[in-house]
């Protein structure tokens, strides 16, 4: 499975149908990048950019552990 | 029927899913079951004192209070552990549907079908606020 879709499952179980929408934004936003040319060496910004993203919207322990989750992709 | 019963690995380990369905059911076999038990207890001990000092339709009496009372407790335990996560769910659905998205999350708190609502129900609002969260940045 490419990455792009690892992290979107990943983001699905906690934040549903917005997942895709958030990477999008994740990437391009913080990263500069298209998520579809997403490596290896970029989940761990991503990971920071995804909880700062969360954690105003649902809170410090649903961002941890969207942070988490995607850092175990490494 | 194995398939109706789902254990899921989180990360605290394993939590058995008990479907309301099999929960209801043992819940009457244990109800009707009750007055048999007494009845057993009743008749597998010496009561024969007990019959001939409060008579045999004070001894039936009794042990109808003593089985009606314990399937009206019981059964309110059981009616009080179904509707009160669906009246939590109700009342979050409630202010979430007049766009109130403060105290909108639900503390799941049993491992059924009602349990397995609620945490779809905590996702769905989590969606909401982060495409909400999104739309406000896109604004500003």
């Amino acid at each position: 499975m490419h990455l792009r879709e690892q992290i979107i499952t990943i983001l699905r179980d906690e934040v549903g149908p917005a997942a895709p929408l958030l990477l999008d934004r994740c990437c391009r936003k913080n990263l500069g990048k298209n998520p579809a040319d997403l490596t290896v060496h970029d989940i761990h910004p991503l990971s920071e950019s995804c909880y700062e993203t969360v954690v105003t919207s649902l809170g410090q322990p649903a961002a941890e552990k969207l942070k988490a989750s995607i850092q175990g992709l490494e | 029927m194995s398939e109706c019963i789902h254990v899921p690995m989180d990360v605290g380990g394993p939590v058995l899913q008990i479907p309301i369905f099999y929960k209801l059911m043992a819940s009457m076999l244990f109800v009707a079951v009750i007055p048999v038990a007494l009845l057993g207890i009743v008749s597998a001990g010496d009561t024969e004192s007990i019959i001939s000092t409060i008579g045999l339709h004070n001894s039936i009496f009794v042990l109808t209070l003593i089985t009606l009372a314990i399937v009206v407790m019981w059964s309110f335990f059981l009616a009080r552990s179904i509707t009160s996560p669906i009246e939590n769910l109700s009342r979050v659905a409630d202010s979430v549907s007049r766009g109130d998205l403060r105290a909108s999350h639900i503390d799941v708190m049993t491992n059924d079908e009602i349990g397995d609502l609620a945490k779809s129900f905590n996702r769905m609002l989590n969606s909401y606020q982060i495409l909400d969260n999104l739309a406000r940045e896109d604004t500003d």
